[in-house]
């Protein structure tokens, strides 16, 4: 069958589940024109939720994922949402137009040749990466075909390769969206990966409006962003990075808008984000979690609400996953360093370090200049700084894990360090990208200054 | 202008300038070429396969005259390697597959890479590369 007919068919079953899930988001996003790109940003992960969720409700009992399953699951989904939708308008102010013409055609072209050069680069070829064949694919299409779950068909004792400690969160979606398509077609399914993309750009550029920057800074930063190559790259195609830096950027946008109480849905939108991005992967977990510490921190009113919004829902799924992956340990990490062999840690984190410098850092100096530009050129504003300390805390952790590592710390950091430090980079888009104007009133509330 | 714009075009012009023309128009040459052909061969002509084109088609191959009932594949490789193996684990999904010479669980078979053809063991099926081999059944 030519590429064309199932590309077409994805394209439609993804556009019909963003807007299936925009409707959903009326739960989680108050009416209003301005908060119209996150809504749409939302929907699609909402969605791309939805049709995994279908997937894993279907199959529990031994019944084949399908129209049928997604057809309940959006018709709940829209139901809960009518029963729960905001109804108060949000009580950011928009901001007035300002900016060059000529600037915001420029950043106009790159974020559009960024969307496509993405597209291109996905849909080249059917997903290769060697982690989607023996981690994500392999899960995806065992339960596609199997109707059970990975760890039910699949021996430990075979495929610990396949990492069965994971989240189920992305094989279930590949699963769903391959029973709407009738079949599996992991080229077609590729598109799955440039929809998240949109999203990430939409939810960017919607709440930098939606936080008083005047619109340019926040086109430049989606434009900056889509171009990417190191995140947006068929590579990462296939593998949990794209979607989990998208569900990062819901989550430290929703965590500093629930610090803010910028709208009535801001935590409901951390519980979500909280729990999709630990379905995703277990860099969401150390996010949640930092999110939690981080709350308690700041000593603002509501932060108790705020850390059970980031953990509760984190810790559930994470819980849920031990259960299903019936408690496989993590296969790259030994805890006997942290026990017995605690004497080798420090010098193990200490060529983590090293290799981490030398391979992530060194190599990336111009980009870090530029990024550590705009980091000058703001000023400390508490909304987005909130974003660039949650990117920072879960760096952090990424560069000390490796000291863990079964095998040499070096080993651990070149194969994971680069993707996992990269997928931070929608929230460290936003949180710079936010310095650059803004300033805040003792209430929370956002103050615009034009 | 000021530094913010300075930093965001230089950055912008930084990451465009990693798009190198010749390999978009690579992408753009395969992707009008193979478009209109099955998705095996998409994948056969794709980065996953890169390592051993013939073992992705003697893969395909096995895949498409597996015995109804099988249960397990286990693969004979002359050099066994990781590539292998996760290709033919994710070609086979969601049947188990094992890089194993031992004796085999019942319900599989063994799909044997190259030119050998261990004694003991019956040919259920030449393929392309390859072929599929169950145990003889014991004499008697």
């Amino acid at each position: 069958m030519s590429f064309l007919v199932p590309l077409g068919a994805c394209a439609a079953i993804l556009a019909a589940a963003a807007c299936g899930g925009a409707f959903a988001a009326a739960a989680l996003i108050p009416p209003g024109s301005m908060l119209r790109p996150e809504r749409w940003g939302w929907g699609f992960v909402l969605g791309a939720a939805l049709i995994a969720i279908q997937a894993a409700v279907a199959i529990a009992p031994g019944y084949a994922p399908g129209w049928l399953p997604a057809l309940i699951a959006f018709a709940i989904a829209a139901a809960l949402a009518m029963r729960f939708r905001l109804r108060d308008i949000g009580s950011d102010i928009a901001p007035e137009r300002a900016g060059s013409a000529g600037l915001s055609g420029f950043f106009l072209f790159l974020l559009a040749s960024g969307v496509l050069l993405y597209l291109l680069r996905a849909l080249t070829e059917p997903m290769w990466s060697n982690d989607y064949i023996a981690i994500w694919g392999l899960k995806g299409k065992t339960i596609f075909y199997a109707r059970r779950l990975p760890g039910h068909i699949l021996p430990s004792s075979l495929y610990g390769f396949s990492h069965p400690e994971y989240p189920l969160g992305l094989p279930l979606l590949f699963a769903g969206a391959a029973s709407l398509l009738r079949r599996w077609d992991d080229h077609a399914l590729a598109l799955l990966f440039p929809f998240f993309q949109v999203a990430t750009l939409g939810v960017l550029f919607g709440w930098l409006r939606r936080r008083g920057l005047p619109w340019p800074i926040p086109l430049a930063a989606a434009a900056v962003l889509s171009q990417l190559e190191s995140l947006y790259s068929g590579f990462l195609t296939g593998m949990a990075e794209v979607p989990l830096s998208c569900l990062m950027l819901l989550f430290g946008t929703a965590y500093s808008d629930c610090l803010d109480e910028t709208d009535s849905g801001a935590g409901r939108r951390l519980a979500t984000a909280s729990l999709l991005a630990t379905a995703t992967k277990n860099e969401g977990l150390f996010l949640a979690i930092a999110g939690a510490v981080g709350a308690v921190a700041g000593r603002r009113p509501g932060r108790w609400r705020a850390a059970a919004l980031c953990a509760l829902p984190a810790l559930a799924m994470g819980g849920l996953t031990r259960v299903l992956s019936k408690g496989a340990p993590l296969r790259d990490i030994d805890p006997a360093f942290l026990g017995s062999r605690v004497s080798e840690l420090p010098l193990r984190l200490t060529e983590a370090l090293r290799v981490a410098f030398a391979e992530g850092i060194a190599p990336a100096w111009p980009v870090l200049l530029c990024l550590a530009a705009f980091f000058v050129a703001g000023r400390p504003t508490l909304f987005a700084d909130r974003l660039l300390g949650l990117a920072a805390a879960s760096l952090l952790v990424y560069v000390a894990i490796p000291a863990l590592a079964v095998r040499e710390p070096a080993w651990l950091v070149q194969t994971t360090l680069p993707r996992t430090a990269v997928a931070l980079s929608p929230l460290v888009a936003a949180g710079l990208a936010g310095r650059l104007k803004g300033r805040e009133t003792e209430n929370g509330k956002r103050e615009t200054k034009n | 202008m000021t530094t913010k714009w300075v930093a965001t075009l230089t950055l912008a012009l930084l990451l465009l300038a990693r798009n190198r023309p010749a390999e978009l128009g690579a992408r753009l040459r395969t992707l009008a070429a193979y478009a209109p052909r099955e998705l095996a061969l998409r994948r056969l002509g794709g980065s996953s396969t890169a390592f051993d084109r013939r073992f992705f088609i003697f893969l395909e191959a096995a895949r498409r005259q597996l015995p109804k009932g099988v249960t397990g594949v286990a693969l004979i490789l002359s050099r066994p390697n990781e590539s292998a193996h996760y290709l033919a684990a994710y070609q086979m999904a969601p049947l188990p597959v094992a890089l194993s010479r031992g004796p085999l669980p019942p319900g599989w078979i063994a799909a044997v890479y190259g030119a050998e053809r261990p004694s003991g063991w019956k040919i259920l099926a030449e393929v392309p590369g390859g072929a599929l081999m169950a145990p003889a059944p014991s004499p008697g």
